[in-house]
């Protein structure tokens, strides 16, 4: 796909300095691409290990355990009444990190 | 995810700037192909809690009154045992994470099954129960 992008005269003159214009701009297109997924994946682990510390287990154990343990689920209750809002989210978190190192794969591999 | 849940996120945050005082924004973020919005808000002395989240498997969400911490009344669709254990009896085990909408009460001192509920119907039943 090719995209038509309006650019300050002043940065086109200055990316042509290190080479052909449209390599240039690819590059640096790429390389934010890339910095921004790096970006997202980082959040995701974070929000992710948060979970993990504060209910003790990672979410496959979480999620077999709420159902399955009256014990885990009562302690689970007393550390947070609304646990359901952080597993909702614990599961999204999950799962959209493994979206965003997909595309970054995609990214580098290009 | 497309501009509908920008759209639908949008018409939730203004429904809950009519109905709840300090409401705050935690937060917002549509992904490639998932969606999140958290809110959280004050309606006289309860703390209003809304999530919802979209994605590819449908919307997850999770509406509750607290006060003082203890759940005054909530209603989500995240898998739960409880509701599972009398949707589907004994077979319960192969459903465990099947997403099944439902209210909790007082304390969460009772639960059972409900249709699924959306943000203004949500209001609409806190606003006939808080009055």
């Amino acid at each position: 796909m090719s995209t038509v992008l309006e650019m300050k005269d002043e940065w086109v003159k200055t990316a042509s300095l290190f080479g052909d214009v449209e390599t240039v701009m690819t590059d640096a297109l790429r390389r934010y691409a890339i910095e921004k997924c790096i970006q997202k994946i980082e959040q995701s682990r974070a929000k992710i290990k948060a979970y993990e510390s504060k209910y003790g287990c990672d979410y496959d154990t979480f999620s077999l355990k709420i159902q399955t343990d009256e014990d885990f689920l009562q302690r689970v209750e007393r550390i947070n009444p609304v646990w359901e809002e952080d597993a909702m989210e614990w599961d999204y978190r999950l799962k959209e990190l493994t979206e965003w190192m997909q595309k970054l794969e995609d990214t580098l591999q290009q | 995810m497309d501009a509908e849940i920008g759209r639908h996120f949008a018409a939730v945050i203004d429904l809950a700037r009519q109905k709840l005082d300090q409401v705050e924004i935690v937060q917002e973020d549509i992904s490639l192909a998932r969606a999140i919005l958290e809110l959280q808000g004050r309606l006289g002395s309860y703390d209003i809690r809304i999530k919802e989240i979209f994605s590819a498997e449908g919307k997850l969400y999770s509406y509750y009154v607290l006060r003082e911490g203890q759940v005054v009344v909530g209603f989500d669709n995240y898998p739960d045992r409880r509701v599972l254990r009398e949707k589907f009896g004994r077979q319960f085990a192969a459903h465990l994470h099947e997403r099944v909408p439902h209210r909790h009460d007082q304390g969460k001192s009772s639960v059972e099954a409900t249709e699924e509920y959306g943000v203004q119907r949500f209001f609409e039943l806190v606003g006939e129960m808080l009055v």
